[in-house]
């Protein structure tokens, strides 16, 4: 008769549920259960799995899915979305205990749309991507203007400010806002992305962002760049 | 050739004179702002009145139409959805806002309103058909209309284009229920979807017969839309399109071909390239705006793939060229679209969507003189 070492033997069967309902986790954000994944992040954390956990090892991996396959080309703008109002299901029970737990170890990114502009689709994704990627996000909204941004580096410190813009007329707030980080002398502290449709490269190094995301989920994939040590 | 053999022949795959040019409607035409300027450039000015109140579109006065050389005269609904009510200033944002017929609410800000409400966010399946629904049967829509368009077509020679009622089904069903929660809505609730859809189409049917019995066949094209795309790609996968979309495109196309013999325009910002055949399939006759800075809309390429049996309208970049392009970035960009695009006829253009408020006279100006100058045939390709 084989002799269990008992508490390691115990010890696999609960990694083996923990893994298993985060998969679970996974799978259901990659397929839009919005009801699962409520559901599911509620049973994570009954079995003591910590919320940052549940994020980053199940709700981060299924977005990872999402977004590669949006890269494919198989999931579009509407799958996006789907797939973040999954991960906000989620979120919904998760947030209080991740508030408790002082998350945010990948960074923090202040995010918001420009002055004048009330288009935040794909700002919105982008907010709900870097929390599932560890970042803790400070949304500051639409229709922001450059001294509310510029008081919100400076309140909050972040690693990244992110802004987004929908319009030719309005995305010149962009550069208002970044001339008035530098006379702040702020400008230094943050790496700045920029957003939108109108927007490109050529426009991020015209203003002195640091740089132009193509969408929500090249976006990610930068901010996740600029941080990689943390 | 006068303006309407123009845009008949443009319209037929012939060559015409010269390419044909439109500036009207609810996705062709000029952000107020944009117009007082171009008409004190012309030294025409007069007030500028709003025409489009959701996008602040100009009324397009004619002197300044016939100094353009603009081709088509625009109708469009009495009363119509993009008209909206007198504004409230009771909102807690501060902003000035009205409720349109549909029940949105739209909210200002400084160049245009945003809708800000969708009245249908709460809905059940159940609760649909108790919705107030506007009334096809309100005669106060289509009144004057008929002689309008009569004047229009026996005292002008203008090409006539019957304007959108409102966006199209895909785009009402979000904007009275929400973007995020009808993409839900798509993947998870077919059947709220699918009825949502089915009641929208209802109405339209019910507006279009009304509007065109109106307009009758003194039209050249009617316009519709419904954008399926965004800059770097398509909004909703074919998949999505064909499953809710495409049977009742056809549903609405069949029946406005059944009423008359225009041309079914249909717009869609971004990158529709992948919806195109079907987009035929189910009668679009022109395709707007060419969005030639979205992904996969190089209009050579359209021109090249599809051109034979779909019109082209639209073209001119208004995100880059026009805004901040020199005068003759804006001529460069006019004899681009017109070197792809003109062959054979089958190609209008326009700029590739309303022309916004940040747009310089000058370079207004040189975009039509350009197509004027430009677009006689023969045109070397």
């Amino acid at each position: 008769m084989p002799c269990w070492n008992n508490a390691s033997h115990w010890m696999s069967v609960i990694e083996l549920e923990r893994e298993e309902v985060l998969s679970k986790i996974k799978d259901a954000v990659v397929s839009f259960d919005l009801d699962g994944a409520r559901e599911l992040c509620k049973m994570a954390l009954s079995k003591g799995i910590p919320a940052y956990i549940i994020v980053t090892e199940g709700m981060a991996k299924g977005m990872d899915i999402v977004g590669k396959k949006y890269e494919e080309g198989e999931f579009f703008l509407s799958e996006l979305i789907v797939a973040g109002e999954t991960m906000k299901e989620g979120m919904k029970v998760l947030e209080p205990y991740l508030e408790t737990e002082g998350v945010g170890a990948k960074g923090t990114v202040v995010l918001g749309t420009v002055l004048g502009d009330l288009h935040d689709i794909g700002k919105n994704i982008l907010v709900t991507l870097l929390k599932a990627s560890g970042f803790e996000v400070i949304d500051l909204g639409f229709d922001v203007p450059p001294q509310k941004f510029v008081e919100e580096v400076q309140r909050s410190r972040p690693n990244i400010l992110g802004m987004s813009a929908l319009l030719t007329t309005t995305m010149v707030n962009m550069e208002a806002t970044i001339k008035e980080l530098k006379e702040k002398g702020l400008r230094d502290n943050v790496k700045i992305i920029i957003g939108g449709a109108p927007i490109d490269q050529s426009y991020a190094e015209k203003i002195g962002a640091d740089a132009a995301a193509k969408d929500a989920v090249d976006g990610v994939s930068i901010c996740k760049k600029w941080t990689q040590g943390n | 050739m006068n303006p309407r053999e123009r845009v008949i022949a443009a319209l037929e795959h012939r060559e015409p004179d010269r390419i044909p040019i439109d500036l009207g409607g609810s996705v062709s035409c000029i952000h107020s702002l944009a117009y007082q300027r171009l008409t004190q450039f012309l030294g025409l000015d007069s007030d500028v009145r709003i025409g489009d109140k959701i996008q602040q579109l100009a009324k397009l006065d004619p002197p300044v139409l016939e100094r353009l050389g603009v081709d088509f005269r625009h109708v469009s609904l009495r009363k119509g959805f993009f008209i909206g009510g007198e504004d409230r200033f009771d909102d807690p944002s501060g902003r000035p806002y009205f409720i349109d017929d549909w029940g949105i609410k739209w909210a200002k800000n400084p160049y245009y309103y945003d809708m800000v409400d969708h009245p249908l966010k709460d809905a059940t399946t159940e609760g649909l058909e108790g919705y107030p629904w506007p009334d096809p049967g309100d005669t106060a829509r289509y009144d004057g209309l008929r002689e309008d368009v009569k004047h229009l077509y026996e005292d002008t020679d203008y090409a006539i284009a019957a304007d959108a009622i409102f966006g199209g089904l895909f785009e009402c069903a979000w904007w009275l229920r929400g973007f995020e929660k009808f993409n839900v809505d798509l993947h998870k609730r077919a059947d709220f979807a699918e009825r949502l859809l089915d009641k929208i189409l209802e109405l339209y049917l019910g507006f279009y017969g009304r509007y065109l019995d109106a307009v009758g066949n003194r039209i050249e094209m009617v316009e519709l839309g419904d954008d399926l795309g965004a800059q770097t790609g398509p909004i909703i996968s074919l998949a999505t399109f064909r499953k809710y979309l495409k049977p009742r495109y056809k549903k609405l196309y069949d029946f406005i071909h059944s009423k008359t013999k225009a041309k079914v325009f249909h717009h869609s910002c971004g990158t529709v390239y992948p919806f195109i055949e079907d987009l035929i399939e189910v009668g679009v006759d022109v395709l707007n705006p060419i969005q030639p800075r979205a992904a996969m809309m190089d209009i050579g390429r359209i021109k090249r793939e599809f051109g034979r049996r779909l019109s082209l309208h639209g073209g001119v970049d208004i995100q880059r060229t026009l805004p901040y392009g020199t005068t003759e970035d804006v001529v460069t960009e006019v004899k681009r679209v017109i070197g792809l695009g003109a062959s054979g006829g089958g190609y209008i253009l326009a700029g590739a969507h309303n022309i916004q408020a940040d747009v310089p006279a000058g370079n207004i100006w040189a975009m039509f003189e350009a197509a004027k100058t430009y677009g006689v045939y023969p045109i070397k390709a």
